[in-house]
């Protein structure tokens, strides 16, 4: 019995590493990629792992302006819509969640509906949109389409994540003169904590990899974020791989580190926003 | 009379945010695509002036629109067929007996990761994979002696762009389909067992069966998504060579932004809306059908 325990577990670990050695080639290639010298990066056949390990194309690609720029563009952009989400997704989900309202069955098939909205399809209005208030080239516009585009999901799964929250707790508060907002910010709230974190993440990756309305409504690096400045180099006639493959490993980090941390609230976030 | 006295219109404060913001993002330009799709916008008169249905029509007979919507069909089936065809598999493997769960929780934190990727970086890994003399090619020269444009030959494209988009969100339907795996009674499949079912008997006839609004569901999902896809295969391709993963998205954003054309854009924007529509009413249908089941 113990033999075949062992076995099943070799077999369960080996095709793990196998599986997981294949889905990653591509991201291990590419960081590998990013601490090769440049005379390296055009041999041939083609080198796995550096033969002479360098970080010259992080210095090199991060000491230029345009791409810290880039940078600081992406956090703004994605923690401002990040905190607009979460709050009005706070308020609507507790909406929802707490009141006996007329037509409310109606707006919540509405925002699930809104999970499947394409975007895409609202391309020129928004561009003419922008153009008409004056939010070409801002970062209002990029803030506030972001927002929209995760708050459907945010409210959606803030709401299932109040629900589990018995009501008795907020009717004491209530009961000793407590307005519903203040309930919600000092006893729900802390409460749902874990929810928060998770959508938050959620409407962070989402803002943070937003690349088609980035590419429309700005120009240049001024205001644009990340996915714009990487779109932008796989054009080039040369490319320069290895400080190329540094400014995608630099770029996808920051969401690697959130994942590792929070992991098992993404995977809740996606399994319970699809299916209930 | 009653029941409305139990209405607490004080909830609506708590929705307004939202609500307004939803509106006046998505509802009033919606509206515009619609009303736009009937104006064309003259330079002269520096305004729009209607046209009736004679965007439709032009748009009926303007051959790349049915170039971007066949390579469109190809590129959504194709996707959705990929993204099953790892998803399912790798679900599975995960969602058999592990004797350790941290060690199955790694390794399928490790899978989930390509999903972090943004599209234009995970063009860029796989720009990097599939170059003319990149490892993918050394490894076919190696094998069979001949290497592949695959980014470069038409026939190869569309293929490769939906191999990396296959990448990318397959984790988002493994991590699904592995949510309904765990909510199986396992009961359900110690009888089959009992009975003398296969593993592959048990597959078929009992976890396909358990998982078939799921699938559905999934399957909805990919077509919203892969069918108005834009990122992934601008950044690699821009819809070309010779337009063979030209895509619809990228015939909306160039009649509509790239050539001003405001009215026939937002034509073909009411196209792709409606295809939308109905992915949108079978998927509130079917989940509204599970919710009313499982409550």
């Amino acid at each position: 019995m113990i033999g075949r325990m062992a076995i099943r577990k070799a077999l369960l670990y080996s095709a793990g590493t196998l599986i997981a050695l294949l889905v990653l080639f591509p991201a291990l290639y590419g960081v590998l990629t990013s601490f090769k010298p440049v005379p390296e990066i055009f041999s041939y056949p083609p080198s796995l792992i550096p033969r002479d390990w360098t970080i010259e194309p992080y210095t090199s690609i991060l000491s230029q302006e345009r791409y810290t720029r880039y940078f600081l563009n992406g956090y703004l952009i994605s923690i401002s819509s990040t905190v607009l989400c979460v709050l009005l997704g706070g308020l609507a989900g507790y909406g929802f969640s707490r009141f006996r309202l007329p037509v409310k069955r109606s707006l919540m098939l509405g925002v699930l509906a809104l999970q499947m909205f394409p975007g895409a399809v609202l391309m020129v209005p928004y561009f003419n949109m922008a153009r008409a208030f004056g939010l070409y080239d801002t970062y209002i516009a990029l803030i506030l389409i972001d927002t929209t585009f995760a708050l459907p999901l945010v409210t959606w799964l803030l709401k299932s994540y109040f629900d589990s929250i018995p009501v008795a707790l907020e009717e004491a508060a209530l009961v000793d003169g407590c307005t519903r907002l203040r309930a919600l910010v000092s006893v729900v709230a802390p409460l749902a904590r874990a929810g928060f974190i998770g959508t938050g993440v959620f409407a962070f990756i989402r803002a943070w990899n937003e690349f088609m309305f980035a590419l429309i409504l700005t120009r240049g690096p001024t205001r644009a974020p990340v996915t714009v400045g990487l779109a932008e180099l796989f054009g080039q006639y040369s490319i320069q791989w290895n400080s190329v493959m540094a400014l995608t490993v630099v770029a996808t980090l920051p969401l690697v580190v959130v994942f590792v941390l929070v992991q098992r609230h993404i995977i809740q976030g996606i399994t319970s926003g699809a299916v209930k | 009379m009653k029941l409305r006295e139990r209405y607490d219109l004080r909830g609506f404060w708590f929705l307004a945010p939202a609500l307004v913001l939803l509106v006046l993002s998505v509802a009033f330009p919606l509206f515009r695509v619609f009303q736009r799709s009937f104006q064309e916008f003259s330079s002269e008169a520096g305004a729009f002036r209607n046209v009736g249905i004679q965007q439709y029509s032009d748009l009926v007979g303007d051959p790349l629109f049915w170039t971007s919507l066949r390579n469109t069909l190809v590129f959504t089936l194709g996707s959705i067929g990929l993204h099953l065809g790892i998803a399912f598999p790798i679900a599975l493997f995960f969602n058999a007996k592990w004797p350790n769960l941290r060690v199955r929780n790694f390794f399928r934190g490790v899978v989930i990761l390509p999903f972090l990727f943004s599209p234009p970086a995970a063009a860029l890994l796989w720009g990097l994979l599939f170059r003319p003399l990149g490892p993918i090619n050394y490894g076919l020269t190696q094998l069979f002696g001949t290497s592949v444009s695959f980014l470069g030959d038409p026939s190869w494209a569309l293929f490769s762009v939906m191999l990396v988009n296959a990448w990318v969100y397959f984790p988002l339907y493994m991590i699904l389909i592995l949510g309904g795996l765990q909510s199986i009674p396992p009961v359900l499949h110690d009888a089959a067992r009992v009975d003398g079912a296969s593993w592959l008997q048990r597959v078929v006839h009992v976890t396909i069966p358990h998982l078939r609004t799921l699938l559905m569901t999934i399957v909805i999902i990919d077509f919203a998504t892969s069918f108005i896809h834009f990122d992934l295969v601008w950044t690699m391709t821009k819809g070309g060579p010779l337009r063979s993963t030209y895509l619809i998205s990228f015939f909306l954003y160039e009649k509509g932004l790239a050539d001003f054309r405001y009215g026939y854009g937002s034509a073909v924007g009411v196209v792709i809306a409606s295809f939308m529509a109905v992915c949108i009413v079978a998927y509130v249908l079917l989940l509204t059908r599970q919710q009313g089941r499982t409550a």
